[in-house]
């Protein structure tokens, strides 16, 4: 089965295929879902090492949840969402007190055209600041403001309430906001 | 999964930032394409061969009465009793017949025989 066969199936349906035994259900999975995983699990934690580690370990969880899965409950994306977090926050807490200074660089899309390196630039300096925010109101701010998500998606996510996702996105914004605005002119901001 | 038409532009002054890091969007390492789609797999693999090698409710009842052997003589007692259950009604009538005669016949049976020798004894005595 070409791999279009399946790309435009909903999670949960080839997630039920797979449990039945489909490699092609599996293959697309791992396409589609790691990448999102992967990617959020790198905002939270900054470090690739432990960011593929935490999303390879979010995958097994959700390749071993299949048979078990029963639709309507939750979506895919938002059970993994809340498994890498999860694991992403028991990373943090094992690594307390680390400085902003030794937060790595994003390593990856290195452009070779200068907007490119301008995004790499902002992309860097946003990643900096967010490891500063607290673990809650990074997860909020990233959830919302990168991967795109509402509020009440987030708030079962997080397992509070939106009006305290609301909050939580708030002072991550303006925590981000006072740490960014000395970096404005370095970062491609020329104030009039 | 994204929508990112919540917050336009220019009424978040962060939203330059926030867009520069969703195009700049880490990308998974081949290598670990490759782990996750492997775990996938060895799941798969275990879970289906889980569901083959785990025996059904009627497998295990067989099982726990000794295999096909032990069923097959289950299955033969059973006819064996039903037979022989069919076969003594019949077998019953016949000894009964043979014991009692053929229905109609009269029989006198005297229940309690002392009686006679008391009325015997009341007549000789006047």
């Amino acid at each position: 089965m070409p791999f279009d066969a399946q790309s435009d199936v909903d999670d949960h349906i080839l997630l039920r295929r797979f449990a039945a035994g489909d490699d092609e259900a599996a293959r697309v999975l791992t396409l589609r879902l790691t990448p999102r995983v992967f990617a959020h699990a790198m905002r939270l934690l900054g470090d690739r090492a432990e960011a593929e580690d935490v999303a390879q370990e979010a995958m097994l969880r959700l390749w071993r949840i299949a048979p078990d899965w029963r639709a309507g409950e939750a979506k895919v994306s938002t059970w993994l969402y809340r498994v890498t977090a999860n694991l992403a926050t028991d990373r943090l807490r094992k690594r307390r007190g680390v400085a902003l200074d030794s937060v790595p660089e994003p390593e990856d899309g290195a452009p070779s055209a200068a907007e490119g390196l301008q995004d790499a630039a902002r992309a860097a300096a946003l990643q900096a600041a967010l490891a500063a925010l607290p673990e809650r109101q990074r997860q909020a701010v990233v959830l919302r403001h990168i991967e795109g998500l509402g509020n009440p998606e987030i708030a079962g996510i997080m397992d509070i309430s939106a009006e305290a996702v609301e909050s939580l996105i708030a002072r991550g914004k303006r925590a981000l906001s006072a740490a960014l605005s000395g970096r404005r002119a370095e970062l491609g901001y020329h104030d009039d | 999964m994204t929508d990112h038409r919540q917050h336009p532009p220019e009424t978040d002054p962060l939203e330059d930032f926030f867009g520069a890091a969703r195009r700049m969007a880490p990308e998974p390492s081949p290598a670990l394409m490759a782990r996750v789609l492997e775990d996938a797999r060895a799941v798969q693999a275990t879970s289906v061969r889980g569901r083959v090698a785990r025996p059904g409710l009627l497998a295990q009842l067989r099982e726990a009465l000794g295999g096909w052997p032990a069923i097959g003589g289950l299955a033969t007692a059973g006819v064996m009793g039903l037979a022989i259950g069919i076969g003594a009604a019949t077998g019953l009538g016949d000894l009964t017949a043979a014991l009692l005669g053929q229905p109609g016949d009269a029989y006198l049976v005297d229940l309690m025989p002392e009686l006679d020798f008391d009325i015997a004894m009341d007549l000789s005595e006047g």
